[in-house]
């Protein structure tokens, strides 16, 4: 057992344009709530959140990230070390759907292959969608990445995109099998001892 | 330890104590007639319990029947053999819980009809109430747990308040620093270190070259607050490419929180239009004054067509008006050096005032009347005009003729012939001035080889990065080169017909 890092821990990187809710999914998954008004995010936020699955725990370092224009320059420096890349864009705004390629191109530049990437379409609760779920699975697909639609207001499918990217990481096999060696270290082999026989059958009286 | 009832049964081997009162055959007596309370007072479990001597929080439930031990085997009659035993209850069931109300004795009997043995079973019934894991409960607690772990743990992250994420420095003047504060507060639960990070589109600079943080890093005790000054002073070095756009007044800053987040601050503004670190060649079209053409534009104005477009619009001129001789800026200095200055001692090495150099650059910029201010004022913005200028006077495509030629005279005055017009004209200009205060040299103190020296650096003047590359001693004989070279002017008459 390690004992110095008890959890394993995972980067968490949060890609995509201006205002298509990458805050808001953190928030929702955090604390499970949704703030209506919109402010901008100025920067790299970090958040860490301790994730239960099943019978594991992981600890996510969640990095959410400015998706204002002027600084689209700066934001790829932090997809660096990250194990997941979740790539959002609003499904009732094509334009933030069109820039996904670019994203995942700089996720893909970065990690390469070494990546979980999980496109997400978010707003699922608003009615004017302009890009169907169908639409969003195909660009999954071609791009060889996850998909999830969800919606951050209303909680839709949040959890299930956390617990999805977390349960591909390919290192989680690898636990799974370490823990397996662990088990079998921990079982106690209990062999009967023989007593010398008269002992165990006189009554002491 | 991890349970919560201890049942502890066995062959305890506890007797009823014999005395020479209460013999064996009074207890087979007493046991035979039920009268087991009065066994029981010389029971020795139930003895060194009442004095805490052993099982002290354990119970037993009351005992209602015969001793279990001993019996002749395969009976139900008391031991009949040499040793005599006394009956006693050798055999016992003890229960515990650290609260008693959850575990309730049903039954506590012997069986006598089991005859294999000297002893005779025991059993008991408990009912007991036992936690359960309900898993919906033991999700819920676990997130319940987990989330304020999280909450506790996202609070010691480093937390800051801004003055501002924005900072627009507007109608900045050439070489006027300008600043503002960045004020940061923590308002977090634990001090901050900040600093600013280097960034690659800056060629790993903090901040755009022209922009100063003072102080970049900085320690913030909780509740308490830094002021950090952005200082944005746009100087000779960084003046040419805002006026060729090769950069402008923006830069986003990262200010790093360690073991936290990063904050993006953004500086924009705008950079008066200014005649330093233009051209010749633009400025010999400019015919109205600079601070009229936004920065940038300047640019086009040496392409007379962007200029007769520009013009078209001023209502004026529809043609472009013929280019002047030398940019007025240049001729204004001289002419009021000429003027005014050529007694004057010290008259390059003073520096003057910041504030009249100011003044006088605005001057230049926006047509203002009369130059005010000290001569060495004037003489001070004389050299920064030179020395901003994209290309200098001498242009730097004949610097490695002119280091060439300068020990001779008649070579350098064939290299005068190489430069572009409106070089030459300058140049020609400048050293008609500086031998008119040479004229002077009793009154000004000054000679030949201190003006060849100031004016052939500023006249000749390398770019930052040949400054950078170079050596100190390459760079110190490039210099005396470069001063031999305006010497030979100087004291010479080489520049005959040309004007």
């Amino acid at each position: 057992m390690d004992f110095k890092n008890p959890m394993r821990k995972f980067k968490i990187v949060f890609l995509g344009e201006e205002a298509v809710g990458k805050t808001s999914i953190i928030t929702r998954f955090m604390y499970d709530t949704f703030d209506s008004n919109y402010q901008a995010t100025i920067g790299i936020d970090f958040l860490a959140k301790t994730m239960y699955l099943d019978d594991r725990t992981v600890r996510l370092q969640l990095w959410d990230t400015a998706g204002q224009e002027r600084f689209k320059a700066l934001v790829p420096a932090y997809i660096r070390d990250s194990a997941i890349a979740i790539v959002v864009y609003d499904i009732t705004n094509s334009a933030s759907f069109d820039a996904v390629d670019q994203w995942i191109e700089d996720v893909r530049a970065e990690r390469g292959d070494d990546v979980v990437i999980v496109l997400t379409g978010n707003k699922l609760d608003l009615e004017d969608r302009v890009i169907s779920t169908e639409k969003g699975e195909s660009k999954a697909k071609e791009l060889n990445v996850i998909f999830v639609e969800t919606s951050a207001k209303s909680g839709a499918n949040i959890k299930q995109l956390f617990k999805r990217a977390v349960l591909a990481l390919p290192s989680m096999e690898i636990e799974e099998e370490e823990e397996e060696e662990n088990k079998k270290e921990d079982i106690v082999q209990v062999t009967p001892v023989e007593e010398e026989k008269d002992q165990s059958t006189v009554c002491w009286c | 330890m991890d349970h919560n009832f201890i049942i502890w049964m066995g062959d305890l081997n506890y007797r009823i104590q014999t005395s020479v009162d209460f013999s064996t055959e009074i207890i087979k007596a007493l046991a035979d007639l039920y009268q087991f309370n009065k066994l029981l007072q010389h029971d020795q479990l139930q003895q060194q319990q009442k004095r805490g001597e052993a099982f002290t929080h354990f119970k037993e439930p009351p005992i209602d029947f015969k001793p279990t031990y001993k019996f002749d085997p395969s009976t139900n009659s008391w031991d009949s053999s040499e040793k005599n035993r006394a009956p006693a209850w050798c055999d016992r069931i003890l229960y515990y819980c650290d609260d008693m109300s959850y575990i309730k004795n049903l039954s506590y009997l012997s069986h006598p009809e089991m005859i294999i043995s000297d002893h005779k079973p025991v059993s008991a019934t408990f009912e007991l109430q036992v936690k359960v894991v309900v898993p919906d409960r033991e999700k819920q607690t676990i997130d319940e747990i987990s989330f304020k772990l999280d909450k506790l743990y996202n609070e010691t992250l480093p937390q800051v308040e801004l003055n501002s994420y924005e900072f627009k420095f507007e109608k900045v003047k050439f070489m006027v620093e300008r600043t503002q504060v960045l004020k940061v507060r923590n308002i977090g639960h634990r001090p901050v270190q900040l600093g600013f990070k280097p960034t690659p589109d800056k060629q790993d600079r903090i901040s755009k070259p022209w922009l100063s943080i003072r102080p970049d890093k900085a320690l913030i005790l909780t509740s308490e607050e830094v002021s950090i000054n952005l200082t944005v002073n746009i100087d000779s070095d960084h003046v040419t490419s805002f006026n060729k756009r090769t950069d402008s007044l923006d830069d986003i800053l990262v200010l790093n929180l360690e073991g936290g987040k990063d904050i993006f601050i953004s500086v924009s503004g705008d950079l008066l239009s200014t005649c330093f670190g233009s051209s010749l060649e633009t400025l010999i079209h400019v015919h109205t004054y600079v601070r009229e053409v936004p920065t940038g534009q300047l640019l086009d104005l040496s392409m007379s067509s962007s200029w007769e477009e520009y013009d078209s619009q001023a209502l004026s001129v529809r043609k472009a008006p013929p280019p002047l001789d030398i940019p007025k800026e240049l001729y204004r200095l001289v002419q009021y050096l000429l003027d005014h200055g050529l007694n004057a001692t010290a008259l390059f090495t003073d520096g003057g005032l910041s504030s009249e150099r100011e003044k006088i650059r605005d001057t230049l910029d926006t047509g203002g009347e009369e130059l005010v201010g000290s001569v060495y004022s004037v003489a001070a913005v004389l050299l920064t005009f030179l020395r901003s200028l994209e290309d200098p006077v001498v242009p730097r495509s004949v610097h490695q003729r002119c280091m060439d030629a300068s020990n001779n005279p008649t070579l350098c005055r064939q290299v005068l012939l190489q430069m572009a017009e409106v070089h030459r004209r300058c140049f020609v200009f400048i050293v008609t001035f500086l031998k008119k205060l040479l004229e002077h040299s009793q009154e000004n103190k000054m000679d030949a080889k201190v003006l060849a020296s100031i004016f052939g650096e500023v006249l000749m003047n390398s770019t930052r990065e040949e400054k950078l590359s170079r050596n100190k001693k390459t760079l110190s004989q490039i210099n005396k080169k470069k001063m031999t070279f305006l010497y030979q002017f100087l004291a010479n008459d080489l520049t005959v017909n040309y004007k």
